[in-house]
């Protein structure tokens, strides 16, 4: 199946314009399948962080979401451990509007706020609603141990 | 080079009617001299301020514009306060300044010696005693006698604290012809500014004209407008990037955009006369904004530099005071080119309809045929189609409820199909095409109850 003029033009606006500290490339011998990489966002745990993600658009895409994953290892509450996301619109509330530089863009302010009250890692959750200090820290040295490009 | 030469160089680039307005860097450069002998004259050689400056104890020494409307005064400023702290030598120093400040003070006029009196001590006895001493004319005409300045400034420094003001001449001329070329260039920046504004006016109908979808030539003026943008000559137009640009690459991004117009030989592709001219107007108007920014950043690499010099000559620094008192001036900031570059777009986009504004979100091609939702949001009837059987009920942009869902024949705009029809006729098509094949693959698939493949068709 050739590739659809959507896919077509979003890739070629991600390659000219990328959003700030995100960059998308898609591969060569799959323009459905991209390598992504975000800067973590400053003043958050993971400043400093470059995180590396896969980003896949199906068939049906953009009458479904992208299915994205987080390669690099990261601290959060709504990101396990095998790097899925908890993210609505990545779900229930995915809109054919939304783009692949929405979604990223959304992943990145996903880093500065975490949210514990919608946890997909239970344990990380409950360690940052316990101790927020604690779990800040703890993502800040998983940011230095992992997430150095 | 030196930059008064690099300045006469340049200014060759900048029409003819705007160079007399170009700050006189040269007079200034002899002004400072006049102020650096003025400056000798009363004792206050450039070592002595500079060590002044440094070494003040018992007494405040600063360096001020007193302004209001019309003026700018500068002003070196004693503020006496501790007769103890303040050592024999510099006691002395003070007292030849005193005397021999009072010379050129006795020069001045009514309003400088009023200030003057105003900033002296309250108490009316010292004011007067002071008053006396600096500023009685018959008095200060015979001071010449160093011996009599001494006693009297003995009898004065007593009477701390007092504020001394010492204000130059030739100081206060720099200024007031500084600040004068100043106001004169915000008159003509003014004057450029509605004649920019004028001639936009006059291309309306021109344009309107020129870009009609009647006539032959919306095309490729879209093309124009495409080039244009893409050339970001005054603006970057990327996320990353929508800082002003320094005239310098306001310049190449200009020359490198007409190199892309003959490239493509876009002028030659315009036929209706109305293009023709509307066409030169608008690369004369680009070029005027581009002459412009080098015209202002040539004046205010000059202000700045003659600042400079000013306080490294005379060690009194006037550079950020100065810059603070024309800091609002409009001449000195960019928003003027911002706003007129400003204007020149829009008088283009607002004729000339671009695809962008017709996209629709979902396939990011033209909305053909245009299915307006409830909720005011536009998008094409085989996207909304595809949604519905996806199960999707709300809109896709603001997820109004069920507004695909009650949407029927009668969202379709008619009055946009039309428009889009009269001004994208070739996006039309092309979208027509598309849909037909994309219906066709379709209808194929469920007959033959397999997807379709590209390379099996081929």
């Amino acid at each position: 199946m050739s590739l659809p003029k959507r896919i077509i033009k979003e890739t070629e606006r991600l390659l000219q314009e990328p959003a700030p500290g995100i960059s998308a490339t898609p591969h060569e011998e799959n323009l459905r399948y991209f390598d992504v990489i975000i800067a973590g966002p400053s003043q958050s745990p993971f400043e400093g962080g470059v995180f590396k993600l896969e980003l896949f658009l199906p068939e049906e895409y953009p009458m479904t979401p992208p299915k994205v994953r987080f390669l690099t290892k990261i601290y959060h509450p709504n990101i396990d451990k095998l790097g899925r996301i908890c993210l609505d619109i990545l779900k229930d509330k995915w809109s054919p509007a939304l783009q692949i530089r929405t979604v990223l863009l959304s992943i990145q302010a996903l880093l500065s706020a975490p949210n514990p009250e919608d946890p997909l890692a239970n344990d990380v959750a409950q360690h940052w609603k316990e101790n927020e200090k604690a779990a800040i820290a703890t993502a800040r040295e998983w940011t230095q141990n992992f997430a150095q490009g | 080079m030196k930059f008064g030469k690099v300045l006469q160089h340049e200014i060759e680039d900048i029409p003819s009617e705007w160079r007399p307005f170009l700050i006189q860097y040269k007079t200034h450069k002899k002004c400072i001299l006049k102020i650096v002998q003025e400056l000798n004259e009363i004792g206050m050689s450039h070592d002595i301020l500079k060590e002044m400056f440094k070494a003040a104890e018992g007494y405040k020494l600063e360096y001020t514009f007193a302004s209001d409307k019309a003026h700018v005064r500068p002003c070196i400023k004693l503020d006496l306060d501790d007769c103890e702290h303040i050592s024999k030598s510099q006691l002395s120093t003070f007292t030849q300044l005193a005397g021999k400040s009072h010379a050129s003070f006795s020069k001045y006029d009514n309003c400088s010696v009023s200030t003057l009196s105003s900033t002296l001590s309250d108490d009316s006895e010292t004011s007067a005693t002071s008053n006396g001493f600096l500023f009685d004319d018959h008095h200060s005409e015979q001071v010449t006698d160093n011996e009599e300045v001494v006693v009297l400034m003995e009898k004065f420094l007593k009477k701390l604290p007092m504020t001394l003001c010492i204000e130059l001449e030739s100081d206060g001329e720099f200024f007031d012809i500084l600040f004068e070329e100043i106001s004169q260039l915000n008159r003509l920046q003014q004057k450029n500014q509605e004649q920019f504004c004028d001639r936009l006016e006059k291309l309306r109908p021109l344009l309107i004209d020129a870009t009609s979808p009647y006539k032959a030539d919306m095309y490729v003026w879209r093309e124009i407008l495409q080039l244009y943008t893409q050339a970001e000559i005054f603006f970057g137009n990327i996320e990353t990037d929508r800082k002003a640009r320094s005239y310098e690459v306001s310049q190449e991004q200009f020359d490198r955009f007409v190199e892309e117009l003959n490239k493509h030989r876009l002028q030659k592709k315009l036929r209706n006369p109305s293009s023709k001219i509307a066409f030169e107007e608008f690369i004369k108007l680009n070029r005027e904004l581009v002459a412009m920014k080098h015209f202002q950043f040539m004046n205010q690499v000059a202000m700045s530099k003659i600042l400079k010099k000013h306080d490294k000559k005379t060690c009194l620094s006037a550079s950020s005071n100065f810059q603070k008192l024309t800091e609002n001036a409009p001449y000195l900031n960019d928003e003027i080119t911002t706003f007129l570059h400003n204007a020149l777009i829009e008088r283009f986009t607002s004729t000339i309809l671009l695809i962008e504004d017709y996209l629709c979100p979902i396939c990011i091609s033209i909305h053909w045929k245009p299915v307006r939702l409830r909720c005011r949001h536009v998008f094409c009837i085989r996207c909304l189609v595809k949604a519905e059987r996806e199960g999707m009920k709300d809109c896709p942009i603001c997820r109004a409820k069920n507004a695909i869902k009650y949407a029927d024949s009668d969202n379709i705009d008619t009055s946009l199909m039309n428009l889009l029809k009269l001004y994208f006729p070739r996006e039309v098509k092309q979208k027509q095409t598309d849909n037909e094949r994309e219906k066709a693959i379709e209808d194929m698939e469920i007959l033959t109850g397999r997807r379709y493949d590209q390379c099996a068709m081929m």
